[in-house]
């Protein structure tokens, strides 16, 4: 890392933070007018920043107002370094977007700007887009290779989607983000060509002899016959209403609302905890929300309670009685 | 024949004496009946007529006897000698004796001794692998028919072409597309050894003369076997460029075979295969010009449908709206989200304009109902018409009165609803808005404590109805607020459950980006909408823009906001 780009962090963070657009540009302007390389100030300033961010949204510090003015100035800040940072010519080309279902835009705009910095040409898609639209732009594009993004692992099925549609038309994807689990273990399991840690190693690898042009569709999932996840999730508000039922009753309506979002949130990652064939996702995330709850002074056999109601109704649905068990054991 | 039957006879005797004392080298002799009968025929006899090669072994692994079925399959086997071919161990065996495929059992005899009974099978297999390399084939065509019609942009389509039959068909494939429009040849072909996907241009004239390969084949649209290449010929069927790759994969033997397109000139295939591999049979001949055939239908829809696109997407360059400009005393930031070009043209649009009064300029947003070329190109129509009154100096309700003008002489089926307003913005910073809503779903704004009210209209729609006459309204907004315009393909988006979005929504959602830029304020209001939908498809062309006001001395900080107590909703991690 260097020094003179650290340095500025707490600085950049000050002005993000303050939605203060001028103050970032003006800074990041000047550390590129030094001399520091566009792809240095991004992965040394603006993604540290990001997670500084992230985390000061996570734990209450910044409002969700204040922390997507942080992201909006972050995006401005990165569009300025693209267009400042010479591109050699590319030998390839790349279409990045998110997976459906996850929102973090930013992460595909600053992928591309630092796989551009590397010769391969990059289109982003907007956050939002789905396999349908991947599906019937794809053909079309001159993209000899797909990147998907995924911060939250509730859109892996959405990524599976998306990875299906590009495969299915013979173009590879490569994925990344913390969506896919420690290592990338899920990469397999969304069907993925490839899986890669950073944006370094995402360029090291489409640029890498071992990069199909060509690939095959995607392998099939054995474990889901019947797309289970799929019945879960449609089964989302039924399951919450009864969980909330079981629950024994709040009086405190936030509190209320981040019970009812947070069931809403545990349906969700149980589709998906079925949907990968790994009950750890469910059982992490129960963990998390266990804590929440006890900030919130809601007693962890509630949420056992609820998870029981699930049970009860999901008793058709292979594997989900299991993962419940496993989970309610943490609480 | 006595009647007697041998085996029937044996078992009655079975029960008298051990069975083994009854048998001399290794087969049983028929049980002599109580009646002397001239023997007529003997087992020996039987076994030399089976089809089914009997080798007896001795314990020590030596012939003793083998009848005539195994001395065809086995001719070097002889009475008294080794033979190691069949094991002595184990009850089946499978393998193969010179060209014959076997199938073997192993009994255990008397004494030790132990006999192969060895079927000869080559036929059945033959029968089996053909009917498997058939499926196989009838499964690569499928799969790869299934790829071609998924491509059409013309570059993959061809990189399919040249890689898809690589383990099916042959080692390296090229596919020649002629052009008469510039006279040019273009080949792709895929690598014989690892290098990335080839293309060279040439001249169509020398290769249209040429007395075998790829001209010739153009001109007789006959396919072409060279079941054995030497490096001259090979030079004449492939490009120069590639002959020294396949040199060195030692090519042998070609297939050159036409790409029927219903064009002037066919493509034209190559299939080159190494020393490796075996020669074309019948089958994969056929296969290829199977191959060919799905190749041609590809290429006629990809070429077909590039003609297509590239005029809808001419058309949707000119519909797609430009960048806002910047404005004087205030900050726009719009999103728009087209529903696919699949399903036709969307009739949304928005812009913003200048007027000829200075520190005044004017937006528009609005919705031609429907979909379709005459859609889109009347939505661009009635931007052009709006965006031509404003720089005239109209009024909006003047303008407006323009448009439905417009629409009396045109299509009486187009209907549409608009938006069209002049911000002028005061010295102290606060703006004055006069705007005529026709029928649009009214705008929302924002104060800067982050409450959101609803305006309301009661004018009509613009149909083109000789005297309707449009009202204006005038808003002022202090430094801070924010005006939000919206189609209504934002309030009516359905999610799974077919419930809408909604005003309420809209409106609560609006609260909670109090104090957020405006490019992020509409960002937000997107990706709310989105969330809210789930995987509900959009059917609807959105369109958010977003006015903002900005404080007298420009700074968009406003620190004093981001920490005021704005009315967000309690938020949640979108997951674990």
């Amino acid at each position: 890392m260097t020094h003179v780009v650290s340095d500025e962090l707490d600085l950049f963070l000050a002005h993000i933070g303050r939605t203060d657009e001028v103050g970032a540009l003006t800074l990041v302007r000047n550390l590129l007018g030094k001399g520091v390389p566009g792809d240095e100030v991004l992965t040394d300033l603006v993604i540290p920043a990001l997670r500084a961010v992230g985390e000061r949204w996570a734990t209450g510090e910044w409002t969700v107002a204040r922390e997507h003015g942080a992201s909006h100035v972050t995006g401005r800040v990165v569009h300025l370094i693209a267009d400042a940072t010479p591109r050699p010519s590319s030998a390839s080309r790349i279409v990045v977007c998110c997976a459906q279902g996850d929102w973090h835009g930013l992460a595909s705009t600053i992928l591309a700007a630092l796989l551009r910095v590397r010769g391969i040409e990059a289109m982003v898609l907007p956050p939002g887009t789905g396999a349908g639209e991947l599906a019937r732009m794809l053909p079309d594009s001159e993209a000899d290779s797909v990147a998907i993004g995924c911060m939250v692992s509730t859109a892996l099925p959405g990524a599976r989607a998306m990875v299906e549609v590009a495969r299915r038309v013979g173009v590879p994807v490569l994925v990344g983000g913390p969506g896919f689990g420690p290592d990338g273990r899920w990469a397999g399991m969304v069907g993925a060509n490839g899986w890669a840690r950073d944006a370094r190693q995402a360029a090291d690898m489409l640029a890498g002899p071992d990069w199909p042009t060509i690939t095959t569709p995607a392998p099939r999932l054995r474990h889901l016959p019947d797309a289970t996840h799929d019945g879960v999730a449609l089964l989302r508000t039924p399951l919450v209403a009864a969980g909330m039922a079981a629950m024994v009753p709040i009086e405190d309506e936030r509190s209320e609302t981040t019970l009812r979002d947070g069931l809403v949130t545990a349906v969700d990652t149980l589709a998906v905890s079925l949907f990968l064939d790994d009950h750890v996702l469910f059982v992490d995330f129960t963990r998390w929300f266990a804590d929440v709850l006890t900030h919130r002074h809601v007693p962890r056999q509630a949420l056992a309670a609820a998870y029981r109601a699930f049970a009860a109704r999901l008793a058709h649905v292979p594997g989900a009685g299991a993962t419940l068990r496993m989970a309610g054991a943490v609480l | 024949m006595t009647g007697q039957h041998p085996s029937g006879d044996e078992r009655g005797s079975n029960t008298q004496e051990p069975a083994a004392e009854r048998r001399t080298n290794g087969f049983k002799p028929p049980r002599v009946p109580d009646e002397p009968a001239p023997p007529m025929w003997s087992p020996g006899e039987v076994l030399e007529h089976s089809d089914t090669g009997v080798v007896v072994f001795t314990p020590e692994g030596t012939v003793c006897y083998l009848n005539a079925a195994a001395e065809r399959l086995l001719p070097d086997c002889a009475v008294g000698t080794a033979h190691p071919i069949p094991p002595a161990t184990g009850t089946s065996w499978q393998g193969e004796l010179f060209d014959r495929r076997v199938r073997g059992r192993r009994a255990v005899l008397g004494n030790g001794h132990y006999a192969w009974y060895i079927q000869d099978t080559t036929a059945e297999r033959r029968r089996e692998d053909a009917l498997l390399a058939e499926r196989r084939r009838k499964v690569f065509l499928a799969e790869a028919g299934r790829m071609l019609s998924a491509t059409t942009h013309p570059r993959r389509l061809t990189d399919l072409v040249t890689t898809l039959p690589a383990r099916e068909l042959a080692d390296w494939v090229a596919l020649s597309v002629p052009s008469m429009e510039d006279g040019r040849l273009r080949t792709t072909y895929a690598p014989a050894t690892g290098t990335p996907i080839a293309r060279v241009t040439s001249g169509l004239g020398s290769a249209w003369t040429a007395p075998a390969g790829v001209g010739r084949v153009l001109r007789t649209r006959r396919q072409e076997l060279h079941p054995l290449m030497d490096q001259a010929l090979l030079a004449r069927l492939v490009p120069d460029e590639a002959v020294a790759d396949l040199v060195a994969v030692d090519a042998r033997c070609a297939l050159v075979v036409p790409v029927p397109t219903d064009d002037d000139a066919p493509s034209v295939l190559t299939f080159v295969r190494s020393a490796t591999s075996d020669p074309f049979t019948e089958e994969e001949i056929s296969l290829a010009v199977d191959y060919a055939e799905r190749v041609g239908i590809a290429l006629r829809t990809s070429r077909l449908y590039v003609e297509q696109d590239r005029r809808t997407m001419l058309l949707a360059q000119a519909l797609v709206p430009g960048p806002l400009p910047e404005v004087p005393g205030a900050r726009i930031a719009a999103r728009y989200r087209p529903v696919a070009l699949t399903d036709g043209l969307g009739g949304d649009f928005y812009a913003v304009h200048p007027t000829p009064v200075d520190g005044t300029w004017a937006f528009s947003i609005g919705d031609v109902c429907g979909r379709g070329t005459p859609v889109g190109m009347f939505s661009s129509r009635s931007l052009l018409i709006l965006r031509t009154a404003a720089s005239a100096g109209c009024a909006p309700a003047h303008r407006m009165a323009l448009l439905d003008a417009e629409m009396t002489l045109g299509d009486p089926s187009l209907v549409l609803t608009a938006i069209t307003g002049d911000c002028s913005v005061h010295p102290d910073g606060s703006a004055r808005i006069r705007l005529t809503c026709a029928g649009h779903p009214p705008p929302l704004w924002m104060d800067p404590a982050g409450r959101v009210q609803a305006m309301e209209f009661t004018d009509p729609l613009v149909a083109g109805i000789p005297g309707t006459v449009f009202g204006e309204r005038e808003l002022a907004l202090a430094p801070g607020s924010t005006l939000l315009l919206y189609s209504d393909g934002v309030t009516e988006a359905r999610d799974a459950d077919g419930e809408a979005y909604g005003v309420q929504a809209l409106r609560h959602d609006l609260a909670s980006c109090a104090g957020m830029p405006v490019d992020a304020l509409v960002e937000r209001l997107e990706q709310r909408l989105m969330v809210r939908l789930g995987d509900a498809p959009v059917v609807d062309d959105v369109v958010l823009l977003a006015i903002h006001i900005p404080y007298r001395d420009d700074d968009e900080t406003l620190p004093t906001l981001v920490e005021l107590d704005c009315p967000v909703p309690d938020e949640h991690p979108d997951g674990a």
